[in-house]
């Protein structure tokens, strides 16, 4: 043999170097890729899970099981089921009230620390019946999934909240902000219904806000475009922009907060005659009034859900960022002021204006 | 051409340490302001930098070895240079380890590090293999397939950042000056040792390698702010690879690839094994030249790539590699810091001497 072909030899033989990422691979239809998983308190044990995997034909099977921890009760689901399971497209985790107002530090953790897990998947609260929104089906129809309810490219609206993974997690950890978690059950026609939001202080569930008190939630977040606003009998708006100011105060009293959001607004519904001065101040009275209230209720809770820390921290030291939730927010006066401006994008006229 | 190839690769060796280091270790080693400290890193680097081109320019044709030589003779030099390789020996393992791992943890979590670790090894044999010349040319490839995915990885999560977390910005105290993780940050000025060994016609100037690390420094920071403003100081200190969980973050349906993070980890990887490949061929010529002179060098090559393999294999888990990264701190102190200023001090030495 040549020293040519010892050496095509020996490069054919590397080509078996790159088979090691085929180690322990499993075929992908031996696998099972649940969408969901549903963590409620378990009957006989601390958590019970439930696992959604949509398959192929558009219906969608469950898995369930209960253990003292969730990596075993996922762990008892692998042993009993046909195939393996492989959470990489785990989008949705929904957790039931309970569990929510005891606390889901341990949860979030889990779904961080773990690494086939995505921190991309989005969490929910299921305000109801745990079992029957987690067992709900619709009519099959494959391109549905349970996760496109909150895709912000496709069914997600401005009423609903929105909470990732990370985004949870950071919750659990921020010295300057808490977080909400959407709350759903299952619909009639539809998946779910949303509910509303529940409020978190630190890793614990204190209280709810509305549908229309999300709003405000996602004003401050900087979501809020398309949301439509019932003003008053037979009048409703649509928000088309919303620009929010916030003045800071610092006085011996503690920290002051007025904001002043001014909504970008198109009508979309109103009687024949009623002018847009009208409407506008309608809406700015009842907006003012709604936010006002919102505002002191979530301050009741001792949670800091819109992120108020975040506006101030630019303007404390690292000592004050740390004292914040304890000593700080509880002395927060806050307010907001709203402002309407009515934009002229649609087809006919004020009525004022021709008269 | 052969200058914009070796500005090419000190950068790509830059960004290599830059992601596998600089973030989590920065995060740890400071409450905020945070920039700081990486600016801090950054300017003593230029500084060595300075020095070191400083004294080869002293001496054209010549590398570090010979100039050291010149001015302490052999056993001189010899001294000087066993914490270099031990610096060598240990930040090859490490960072080989350090990779294997991190591919273990995003990409294959089913398969042993036995597995992944012969590739990454066997990937770097090659590239020390071909020698210091053939790297530098390669890296402008390196450069064009992989610098659009590290800007894509990097900057895609530009949609969920929070720029309040940024604060505070002034964190008032040099606290991190006194923290451990601080110097594993060191490692980053092992990437312009091998400028010392390059013949002489693709030796640059101070000027474009300054501006190699000042680019490199726009990078850091990114490498830093990202998963701060993402996840603020308080949440990111928990993370073990901020920067890749950064990555995860996004969602989006148009992006073909539903796992990002492997975006980031496959040029991570890239990275460490152009950087690995460059210090192991450092390690083995100096070997060579200093110790081992009547050996094959590719002898030495195999064996350390042996060695490289089954230590690898003997770190039980990322805790004690942690311990080791700061043990190893003190050689890279050593290496980085010492070692430049010692070869400065030798070209002046042999100047006086020349003009004497």
């Amino acid at each position: 043999m040549s020293v040519r072909m010892l050496k095509a030899l020996a490069a054919a033989l590397i080509l078996v170097l790159p088979l090691v990422g085929c180690w322990d691979t499993k075929d992908i239809n031996k696998q099972y890729l649940p969408a969901v998983m549903g963590i409620g308190k378990g009957r006989t044990d601390k958590y019970r899970v439930i696992l959604q995997i949509p398959n192929a034909s558009g219906k969608t099977q469950f898995l369930e099981k209960e253990a003292k921890s969730i990596s075993k009760a996922v762990d008892l689901i692998r042993t009993d089921s046909e195939k393996n399971i492989n959470l990489v497209h785990l989008r949705l985790l929904i957790l039931d009230k309970e569990l929510a107002r005891q606390g889901i530090s341990n949860i979030v953790n889990f779904a961080v620390r773990a690494n086939d897990i995505s921190i991309k998947g989005m969490v929910a609260v299921v305000d109801g019946d745990f079992e029957k929104t987690l067992y709900h089906e619709i009519s099959p129809t494959p391109e549905v999934s349970s996760y496109d309810f909150f895709s912000e490219e496709a069914g997600w609206t401005p009423n609903q909240s929105i909470l990732r993974i990370w985004e949870a997690y950071r919750g659990l950890n921020s010295y300057s902000e808490d977080m909400a978690i959407p709350m759903l059950s299952n619909g009639d026609r539809t998946l779910f219904t949303f509910k509303g939001t529940a409020v978190m202080r630190e890793d614990r569930m204190v209280g709810t806000l509305s549908k229309d008190e999300t709003l405000l939630y996602n004003l401050f977040k900087g979501k809020y475009s398309r949301g439509t606003i019932e003003v008053a009998q037979n009048t409703s708006v649509m928000i088309e922009k919303a620009k929010i100011k916030h003045h800071r105060h610092w006085s011996d009293n503690g920290p002051s907060l007025v904001t002043d959001i001014t909504l970008g607004v198109v009508i979309m519904e109103s009687p024949r005659d009623k002018k847009h001065a009208q409407i506008e101040k309608e809406m700015r009275e009842q907006l003012s009034r709604q936010f006002n209230q919102t505002v002191k209720k979530i301050r009741d809770y001792h949670s800091d859900v819109l992120g108020i820390g975040m506006i101030f921290r630019p303007r404390l030291s690292e000592r004050s960022i740390n004292e914040w939730k304890s000593k700080w927010f509880p002395m927060l006066e806050q307010k907001i002021n709203v402002h309407v401006n009515i934009l002229n994008e649609i087809y006919l006229k004020d009525p004022d204006v021709g008269s | 051409m052969n200058k914009i190839q070796t500005v090419t690769l000190l950068f790509l060796l830059q960004l290599a340490s830059v992601f596998a280091v600089l973030p989590e270790r920065m995060i740890a080693a400071s409450s905020g302001g945070h920039w700081i400290a990486v600016t801090i890193l950054f300017a003593v680097e230029l500084l060595l930098l300075w020095l070191y081109l400083k004294a080869l320019s002293l001496f054209p044709g010549k590398t570090v070895v010979e100039i050291c030589i010149g001015a302490w003779g052999k056993w001189g030099t010899r001294l000087a240079v066993i914490p270099l390789l031990v610096f060598l020996m240990l930040d090859l393992i490490l960072l080989a380890y350090y990779q294997s791992i991190e591919i273990k943890t995003v990409l294959l979590q089913q398969t042993p590090i036995a597995a992944t670790s012969v590739l990454f090894v066997f990937l770097c044999l090659y590239g020390a293999w071909k020698g210091l010349a053939v790297i530098i040319r390669a890296s402008i490839g390196w450069f064009f397939l992989f610098m659009p995915f590290v800007l894509f990885s990097v900057l895609i999560s530009i949609k969920n950042f929070k720029f309040h977390y940024m604060f505070p910005l002034w964190s008032g105290s040099m606290s991190f000056l006194f923290h451990p993780d601080f110097y594993v940050g060191t490692v980053i000025f092992a990437g312009f040792l091998f400028l010392g060994m390059t013949s002489s016609e693709t030796r640059i100037g101070f000027g474009k390698a300054a501006g190699a690390v000042g680019f490199s420094f726009v990078f850091a920071l990114f490498s830093v702010y990202i998963p701060l403003l993402l996840f603020g100081q308080e949440t990111a200190i928990h993370l073990q690879y901020p920067l890749l969980l950064a990555s995860d973050t996004i969602d989006m349906e148009w992006v073909v690839f539903d796992w990002l993070p492997s975006f980031y980890v496959v040029s991570s990887s890239a990275l460490g094994i152009l950087k690995v490949s460059v210090l192991l061929w450092m390690f083995v010529s100096l070997l060579h030249r200093l110790f081992m002179p009547k050996a094959n060098s590719r002898w030495i090559l195999s064996f350390a790539c042996v060695i490289l393999y089954l230590s690898c294999q003997l770190i039980p888990n990322i805790g004690v590699l942690n311990s080791y990264l700061y043990l190893n701190s003190y050689f890279c102190l050593y290496a980085t810091i010492v070692f430049p200023i010692l070869v400065f001090l030798a070209a002046q030495r042999r100047r006086k001497k020349v003009s004497a």
